[in-house]
């Protein structure tokens, strides 16, 4: 299992299209990928709905795990991803 | 029964306007949902009904994103890949499905009881913005289960004269759905400065107040409405008295509006006949509209680093050809003018290297300092502007410059690179215009070494304030120390313009500074060439500059020059501003020091 925090840098949060960004890269990868915040969660990193529950505003930080062939691959590219403000 | 009265509800003023009108009233239709039991044997069968409403809402969805992206652009458009997104969701299909297999009930209720559980989590969340997205699913909702029972979606298919909207909210669907020739404003129960409605009503260009508790319990259909969109006030079923103060109102307002807009296409020019090149800051090539709807004269300022930051790996040359060539074409023949990467400062990005963890970033590795030593990062990108050169009218500019050597060691490399080019078989325009940012004092001291070696210079005020005052804006404890009005500050502005003037090269700036109507005149008599600024102030500026002689720009510089602190000579601007465009900039209501 691999597991990263990042805190959410841009100035929505993890808001609707932010989620829907991070989905779609989740699903790139065959690994397990689960996301948490907080004491919140974990939710399918692969589910937007999931995502958006969690409610994470800028500041908060966002603990991924994923578990998996491809798990250290998946950790990375998602963690870059938040970490760069979801391309914002 | 007696009709009602006036009533006057207070709420959040989310886009300036001011309706008088009447109230076209829509109330949230709950879709009854059904809740039938499922005959075991037909379980497949019933989810087969359910696949079928996600493929006919998925149709939906694209159609209604297609038609808002011909409306209000692709960017509007964009939530609706999220709203797929959450349609196509995998969790919520496969707890749907086991929902129906589960406790044998039809795919309606199924799926409503599975949205409405993350719904309901909706409640726990504190920021307001993400707390509104609540909304999006709300309407994805809303979509499945009107095509899962037949209903069809009520649309705005009644609203066939010009009316206020008056809603408890409204999803992106209903935004699409609008037909814009006859919405004047827009009200609602709910939402903040970011829901949707508030955002059609600013893209729309009409009035809007949001929040407004009581609305839609009071208001009836067809009622007179007064909205006033600056004040964020409803006024329903208005006194003739509120009419005839609201026309008043209303009558200054509009004719405001409408002497900015007439000058859309008119030039920033004096009435002593000096014109300024007026013309707009963007960062992406979908700006490019706005600007040329807000009369922009071609763009002065166009940020290349958000192409950068927007990303997690280097642009290659093509893409950022690509990208160059949009803009450039979307604006010719106006001119653009692209500052090479700006990065560092308060701009980073992981993966180009300037970080954080610089003590002190802003006198750090950032603008032509960085490109200077990334020459990979910098060379493609003038090889990207050279080639976009092809499609249109472009100029060039280099950031936080403080000395000839580095002016020179870029310029040497733009000559490597047109060789290249022209090696290579590229066509592009020999002729493209090379500047450099004036934003550091010692660009200043040094202008007319600098003057004879560019084609153009172009200020930029917020750096060259925070670097001439050593003062960090964002640092709340001296930010009230950044002062535009600060005589170092219009002196250097002065010597850049004179060291340019003299070597017959023109003279810009962009910045906030150059877009606040406050300073207008004063940049005037200045004796700058070209204001590059934010596009929704340009039909202020503009006026502005119609509205007076050089002349008399002249004139409030060399009284402002006469004085000898920023408190004077801010009383002095901004009283002469007040008098002469009350409309435009407020009084100076801060105590003379």
């Amino acid at each position: 299992m691999t597991r990263a925090e990042v805190e959410i840098c841009n100035e929505l949060g993890l808001h609707l299209r932010a989620a829907g960004t991070f989905v779609r890269t989740a699903s790139r990868f065959k690994a397990l990928i689960r996301v948490a915040t907080e004491g919140i969660g974990a939710v399918d990193g692969k589910s937007i709905l999931g995502l958006v529950t969690l409610g994470t505003a800028k500041g908060a930080t966002l603990e991924i795990t994923a578990d998996g062939p491809d798990e250290v691959e998946a950790v990375r590219a998602l963690a870059e991803l938040v970490a760069s403000g979801f391309g914002e | 029964m007696t009709a009602p009265g006036e009533l006057r509800l207070r709420g959040i003023a989310v886009s300036p306007g001011i309706v008088i009108s009447k109230a076209y009233v829509r109330r949230a239709e709950e879709v009854v949902v059904p809740n039938f039991v499922v005959d075991p044997k037909k379980l497949d069968a019933e989810i087969a009904r359910f696949h079928a409403a996600l493929a006919q809402t998925r149709v939906e969805i694209e159609a209604t994103q297609t038609r808002l992206a011909e409306q209000m652009g692709d960017d509007h458009a964009k939530i609706f890949d999220a709203h797929l997104m959450v349609l196509e969701d995998t969790k919520a299909i496969e707890d749907t499905e086991a929902f129906i297999r589960e406790h044998l009930m039809c795919a309606e209720f199924a799926f409503n009881r599975v949205i409405g559980r993350i719904l309901d989590s909706f409640d726990r969340i504190h920021d307001p913005y993400l707390k509104e997205r609540g909304a999006d699913i709300q309407d994805v909702r809303r979509r499945l289960l009107h095509n899962l029972t037949g209903q069809e979606v009520k649309s705005f298919g009644s609203l066939n004269e010009e009316s206020v909207i008056v809603a408890n909210d409204l999803s992106p669907s209903d935004t699409a759905m609008i037909d814009r020739r006859f919405v004047l404003g827009v009200a609602t129960t709910l939402g903040g400065r970011t829901s949707h409605a508030a955002i059609l009503a600013r893209s729309y260009g009409i009035a809007a107040v949001v929040g407004v508790e009581g609305l839609l319990e009071s208001a009836h259909h067809g009622d007179p409405i007064i909205l006033d969109g600056n004040a964020g006030l409803v006024i329903l079923r208005p006194t003739a008295a509120a009419l005839a103060e609201y026309e008043a109102v209303r009558q200054r307002f509009v004719e405001l509006e409408r002497q900015l807009l007439t000058l859309k296409d008119f030039p920033a020019i004096t009435l002593d006949g000096r014109t300024i090149e007026l013309s707009a800051n963007i960062k992406s090539p979908d700006e490019a509209s706005l600007a040329l709807a807000k009369g922009a004269k071609g763009v002065g300022l166009y940020r290349t680093e958000y192409f950068f930051l927007s990303r997690s790996d280097l642009p290659s040359e093509d893409e950022q050809v690509a990208s160059y060539s949009q803009i450039v074409r979307s604006l010719s023949p106006e001119t653009v003018i692209f500052r090479t990467l700006d990065i560092g400062g308060d701009k980073f990005a992981s993966y180009l290297g300037p970080g954080k963890s610089e003590l002190n970033p802003f006198l750090g590795w950032r603008g032509i300092r960085f490109l200077l030593t990334r020459h990979d990062i910098f060379r493609t990108q003038l090889r990207a502007f050279f080639r976009a050169s092809s499609a249109g009218k472009l100029k060039i500019m280099f950031p936080m410059i403080t000395g000839l050597e580095e002016v020179r060691a870029a310029c040497a490399l733009v000559d490597q690179v047109k060789g290249e080019l022209a090696q290579e078989g590229y066509a592009f325009d020999r002729d493209v215009e090379v500047g450099i940012m004036i934003e550091t004092p010692a660009a200043v001291m040094i202008a007319d070494l600098l003057a004879s070696e560019v084609d153009f210079f172009s200020i930029g005020s917020n750096d060259l304030i925070q670097y001439t005052l050593a003062v960090d804006r964002g640092n709340a404890r001296i930010s009230y120390l950044f002062e535009p009005m600060h005589p170092s500050v219009l002196r250097l502005i002065r010597n850049t313009v004179e060291a340019g003037h003299a070597h017959d090269i023109w003279v810009g700036m962009c910045g906030e500074v150059a877009g606040d109507p406050l300073y207008s005149v004063l940049l005037v008599g200045l004796g700058l060439d070209e204001l590059s600024i934010s596009a929704y102030m340009i039909p202020e500026v503009k006026r502005i500059i119609r509205s007076i002689t050089y002349d008399e720009a002249k004139m409030l510089v060399r009284k402002a020059m006469g004085l000898s602190t920023a408190a004077e000579i801010r009383h002095l601007v901004a009283s002469v501003m007040h008098e002469r465009f009350p409309e435009l900039v407020a009084e100076d209501t801060e105590e003379q020091s």
